[in-house]
């Protein structure tokens, strides 16, 4: 493949700093594992402080354990969480007791059971305070699964595709999970829109039967599951594990709009019109991390699946939302309910209208966004045949020794040899 | 850290907060959906009357329990105001109005009413205690 057609990822001389040009990370793009945060000098003072502990007592040993724990825990960032959750779900399955009255019942699986069942034969699920801690549990979850997945399986997969450069195995590990995560919630979520009457995004029907107190298991596996996902990520950014890069910021708003529709749609029962949302938005996040990633591995087909790309950011992020945007402003109103009655939780009223209007669209607004410097790239691709990512933010100018995490253990084990 | 720290701590008692806030709000307006849909308009059956009658108008939201709850809560108002008054009341409930609004009427007045009361109530007339 010629140079010029490569999208190359190199740094723009001119480029503005202090922008968010040209970025097209989106939400959960960004991060690198845990141990990225790691420095070197705290990495070497934990080892020399476990190799030259010395064992005289008790005490000394408990010591020498809860080191060894922590260093256990730096290099296998995935430990922790996966013992908590091996231990709550031990303890749920040992307790014999898989009913609502088990405390550990509503972390593990949905509450709020009832008697209903929908057209499917699905047993149908009301909504409370219990749903918070099923979110939390899986925000544990999730933080196990995006490290053990990227550190013990892609990191590997990574140096076996030749993918050398330190700061180029991060983004390809956090591409390759984010193929892996919504490669499985896109399908999920589908199939579970398929089940209702919204079929492929009938916008007619958020508002028929409107309002959606309750809803069926699979769904509420989904929409709770998908919560816990952006919970993760949320705390990802707060506690700044990972470098917070140009535009933090917007990544900031994105997670607060994303959190405000997730919440404010669950529990407002505007849960049809959310799992449309979900599904627009994580479709194309798939197809952005595989044209991300086959544009690491130089692949020759990288540029069809850019276009790719392109085609489904456009119709799932632009056309979709504005359809449901549209419905919005002319469905909300006209069909199924629409007055405030607090009694049966019915909300879809002159005062939720605008509000889910200003949700959506500046969530669109950032769409937007990315759209124009997705489409400057395309038409620089197409008519200059110059292929450039001149994100502002680029991950190209990162120091490799910033991503200890994912240097290799052999040059670990040199490292360590040379002190 | 300590940034981290203090990021966390308020993040997560800002989200705490405004999750209390939005729940709460639904519980309480849930339980007193009467007060948020209906209100209720005291007025003499005729002008210099001693009988008053209670109406109850609101949104479509307020239906007949909603409008028997506001009945109820003006004559507990009522008579706490107005301790050394001994009253009497009676509610009548019209399934037959077209209107669920005009469903629920109530009437009182203070014992010494209670004769002019009788003409409005096809129902029992009940001592407000």
């Amino acid at each position: 493949m010629p140079d010029s057609l490569k999208v190359s990822e190199n740094t723009v001389g001119n480029r503005r700093r202090g922008s968010s040009v040209g970025n097209m990370a989106t939400v959960g793009q960004h991060g690198l594992s845990l141990s990225t945060t790691i420095s070197k000098d705290s990495k070497h003072k934990r080892l020399r402080k476990l190799n030259t502990q010395k064992v005289k007592n008790k005490q000394d040993l408990l010591a020498k354990f809860y080191y060894s724990f922590l260093e256990l825990n730096f290099r296998m960032t995935w430990l922790s969480p996966l013992l908590v959750v091996v231990s709550v779900l031990t303890c749920y399955l040992l307790s014999n007791n898989y009913t609502e009255s088990n405390p550990l019942h509503m972390f593990i699986t949905i509450s709020y059971k009832t008697d209903e069942i929908d057209d499917n034969g699905y047993y149908l699920y009301d909504k409370g305070p219990k749903d918070f801690a099923f979110v939390f549990f899986y925000m544990i979850f999730f933080t196990f699964f995006r490290e053990f997945v990227m550190s013990v399986l892609l990191k590997p997969m990574a140096y076996k595709l030749k993918v050398h450069k330190t700061g180029k195995v991060g983004r390809f590990t956090e591409q390759m999970y984010s193929i892996v995560y919504y490669g499985i919630s896109s399908p999920f979520g589908m199939w579970v829109m398929m089940k209702l009457p919204v079929g492929w995004f009938n916008t007619y029907y958020f508002y028929e039967t409107y309002p959606h107190k309750t809803i069926f298991s699979w769904m509420k596996v989904f929409y709770l599951g998908q919560a816990a996902f952006w919970s993760q990520q949320a705390v990802v950014v707060m506690l700044q594990l990972e470098k917070p890069r140009k535009d933090f910021q917007e990544l900031v708003y994105h997670h607060i709009i994303t959190m405000c529709l997730i919440y404010a749609s669950y529990t407002f029962n505007f849960t049809w019109i959310g799992i449309a949302i979900y599904l627009t938005m994580d479709i194309s996040d798939w197809f952005l991390s595989l044209s991300k990633v086959l544009n690491y591995l130089d692949a020759a087909i990288t540029p069809v699946f850019f276009v790719l790309f392109v085609g489904s950011w456009i119709y799932f992020r632009h056309y979709l939302n504005i359809k449901i945007l549209w419905s919005v402003l002319t469905e909300f109103e006209t069909v199924g309910t629409y007055r405030l009655d607090y009694q049966n939780g019915a909300y879809k009223c002159f005062i939720s209208k605008p509000i889910v209007f200003v949700l959506l669209f500046a969530l669109h607004l950032l769409n937007l966004f990315w759209l124009f410097f997705i489409l400057r790239i395309l038409y620089r691709y197409i008519f200059q045949g110059v292929a450039k990512d001149d994100r502002s933010d680029d991950e190209d100018s990162e120091d490799e020794d910033d991503y200890e995490g994912y240097s290799t253990d052999s040059e670990e084990d040199s490292k360590e040899k040379k002190e | 850290m300590v940034n981290r720290t203090k990021n966390i701590v308020i993040s997560l008692l800002s989200v705490v907060v405004v999750i209390g806030s939005v729940e709460y709000f639904k519980i309480w307006t849930k339980e007193n959906y009467d007060t948020m849909h209906c209100y209720t308009r005291v007025n003499p059956v005729v002008d210099d009357s001693k009988v008053h009658k209670i109406t109850v108008n609101g949104t479509i939201s307020c239906d007949v329990k909603a409008q028997n709850l506001q009945i109820n809560k003006k004559l507990t108002k009522l008579k706490a105001q107005q301790q050394d008054v001994t009253y009497s009341y009676c509610v009548n409930d019209d399934s037959s109005a077209e209107k669920v609004i005009d469903k629920v009427v109530a009437y009182y007045a203070d014992q010494d009413n209670e004769l002019g009361l009788s003409e409005y109530c096809t129902g029992s007339i009940v001592q407000l205690l």
